[in-house]
């Protein structure tokens, strides 16, 4: 079953791959000008002013990132397998409906955690380099940058392709899973890093240069998430045992 | 290797015609005792029909006696049926083929010879009732 | 040995019932031509054997045993209508997907099934022929060595010439090991010679079950005669389609006459 859940993953996980060396291509070159920038300048703010844009965006990525992976890994992962019927031809041969989902659902996951967790440590591997100066010389957004480095976009990762599987699963047409995982991801996060914890919580500023505590706190969101695409997996079993119409 | 015809639109039953067929190529020599008929999965295999069905025309001529099966080795021919005057060079069939020649230099085509055939046939074989 | 049998089996689908009250028999060995018009519930049928479906009511055997939610049971292979195949995959890696999934494999038979079918290994699914396409994915349901085997329409696509090699390497296959065989088809004619067994449904319920050659001799089609005291199925003007063992009566009708008559009439048992 592992072998087939990678030959039908292949083509995505090349493109992830390739597109991800392309990223880090990327923030190499820009890696090594500001690096060289700090040593010139002895990471003199102004300095520095040019490369905000291109850090806001290195960082909006990572925010990004699991509404895409979730549309384009999650959201094809079984709706292509019922638009081609192709589930029926797997459902009977003798490998159980669990072993099934919860190993393409898996490999999925896996792959869509290792391309977040990458590109974070890429973004953080440059705001590294950059740590001469004080942070609010180069990013705007404090609780961008701090969110950006915690588990949060990891289990946003997680529930965005788990919540895709299973539409592309209930579904069973991948384009309007696709839309529809693109929409509901998108906003959710939304959602959540603008209304809730603008009016939950505070925003941390940066208070002295120290990160002063988060709400919710990012561990507390994560363990949120995870439990929802835990829920998530538990109902497409369900779904899959009882209701999946084959004919 | 005996190869079968089947007729769907005939109406004859195909284990009956798998039967016919195999009396003809008694009948004409194209088998003759000892001979293996060709098991099931090759009769299949060459035109789609049940393997059961070939078994049961298989049956059908064990029980008249023409063939026996061999357990794990296949089904033999056990009777000939051919008639001495049957075969390829037999004198019969030369004056039968000479006759057809002078019938054709006599001006008969094809339909007046059945006929005339059918008739002298029918004089000295009449048909029997039950077949 | 009954190799498939249903016992009052109903399967609903929200409020309409696909199938109803059906009870039947396929014994061991046998090729069954599972035939009824769309809709009768013919792919429900097959699909409640493999297990991915439960019936509403009623109870289905297969192989001595009831299909559980753990998947289809292991001796059984299902060839889905439209024969879903990985179309992106190669032959070789249709095969290692039969072997991936399936304990009980046998490679070199499944190897020789797509040889036996002039195709290469290293050809796309999506670049074969339907025969050719139909071949493999038998190919893919013969080699976990099925001791029953569903088809759901296997040759509905086909041309003329693939129908008569699929339906070859499938009696090829039977005569071999006694595989039994549940083909649900509207090819009437060409499942003449090659089904020994009829389970006919209309409006998803059994109207004829059993031995086609049972089935044959114990119907008569009069024409131009009274029908008396026979059961009459159909009348269409002055033929008549009757169930009787009174075999001097009329001619024998054949399996195409005898579907048709049984298709045609709603009411009909």
């Amino acid at each position: 079953m592992t072998w087939l859940a990678w030959r039908q993953q292949r083509a995505t996980v090349v493109t992830i791959a390739a597109l991800l060396m392309l990223c880090a291509i990327t923030v190499l070159i820009l890696e090594i000008r500001t690096s060289g920038l700090v040593e010139a300048t002895q990471g003199e703010p102004e300095f520095f002013a040019g490369y905000r844009d291109a850090f806001g965006a290195a960082n909006g990525l990572i925010f990004v990132l699991p509404v895409l992976l979730g549309a384009f890994v999650g959201a094809p992962l079984f709706a292509r397998e019922r638009e081609q019927r192709t589930h029926v031809l797997a459902l009977t041969q003798s490998v159980s409906r669990t072993r099934w989902l919860t190993t393409k659902t898996a490999m999925a996951a896996g792959s869509a955690l290792a391309a977040t967790g990458l590109y974070q440590a890429l973004y953080l591997w440059w705001a590294f380099s950059l740590r001469p100066l004080e942070p609010r010389d180069f990013t705007t957004d404090a609780r961008s940058f701090l969110d950006a480095t915690g588990p949060v976009p990891l289990a946003w990762t997680l529930f965005a392709v788990v919540l895709g599987a299973a539409l592309g699963l209930l579904l069973g047409n991948a384009l309007s899973a696709v839309v529809l995982t693109f929409g509901v991801v998108l906003g959710l996060s939304y959602a959540d890093r603008a209304l809730l914890r603008v009016n939950v919580g505070h925003d941390p500023g940066w208070g002295g240069g120290r990160w002063q505590t988060l709400w919710p706190s990012p561990w507390v969101e994560a363990g949120t998430l995870v439990l929802a695409a835990a829920a998530i997996i538990a109902t497409m079993l369900w779904w899959l045992r009882s209701r999946l119409v084959t004919a | 290797m005996l190869e079968f015809r089947i007729d769907r639109q005939s109406g004859v039953p195909t284990y009956l015609q798998i039967v016919d067929q195999v009396k003809q190529a008694l009948r004409l020599g194209v088998l003759s005792p000892g001979d293996r008929l060709p098991t099931a999965k090759d009769v299949v295999a060459a035109t789609a029909i049940n393997p059961n069905t070939v078994l049961k025309a298989y049956r059908e001529l064990e029980r008249e006696g023409l063939v026996a099966p061999q357990p794990g080795r296949g089904t033999f021919v056990r009777k000939s049926l051919a008639s001495p005057g049957a075969g390829e060079n037999s004198p019969l069939r030369t004056e039968l083929t000479n006759w057809m020649n002078r019938a054709r230099l006599a001006g008969m085509d094809r339909d007046d010879v059945i006929a005339l055939f059918t008739a002298v046939l029918n004089e000295n074989h009449p048909v029997k009732d039950a077949e | 040995m009954i190799a498939l049998a249903a016992d009052r089996v109903g399967r609903r689908f929200g409020r309409t019932w696909a199938l109803r009250d059906c009870s039947f028999e396929i014994p061991d060995g046998s090729v069954t031509a599972l035939v009824g018009v769309n809709g009768a519930g013919k792919s429900t049928l097959l699909t409640l054997a493999t297990g991915l479906l439960a019936p509403t009511e009623g109870a289905v055997r297969v192989l001595g045993t009831a299909p559980g939610s753990r998947g289809i049971h292991p001796r059984v292979s299902f060839l889905a209508q439209d024969k879903p195949t990985h179309r992106g995959f190669t032959v070789a890696e249709m095969l290692r997907f039969g072997r991936e999934l399936n304990p009980t494999w046998d490679d070199e038979y499944a190897r020789r099934l797509v040889d036996e079918a002039g195709v290469g290994l290293d050809a796309k699914i999506r670049t074969l022929s339907g025969g050719q396409r139909t071949r493999v994915a038998l190919a893919v349901a013969l080699g976990k060595r099925p001791e029953l085997l569903l088809l759901d329409e296997p040759i509905a696509d086909l041309d003329p010439v693939a129908r008569d090699e699929v339906l070859r390497m499938l009696m090829a296959e039977v005569a071999d090991t006694g595989t039994t065989v549940v083909l649900s088809s509207h090819a009437l004619s060409e499942l003449g010679n090659v089904c020994d067994h009829l389970l006919l449904l209309g409006s998803g319920r059994v109207r004829l079950a059993g031995d086609v050659d049972e089935l044959l001799r114990s119907h008569r089609v009069l024409v131009h005669e009274p029908a008396g005291a026979h059961h009459v199925v159909e009348a269409r003007g002055s033929i008549r389609l009757v169930r009787t063992e009174d075999p001097a009566a009329g001619t024998a009708p054949n399996l195409e006459e005898l579907v048709l008559a049984y298709l045609r009439t709603e009411d009909a048992s």
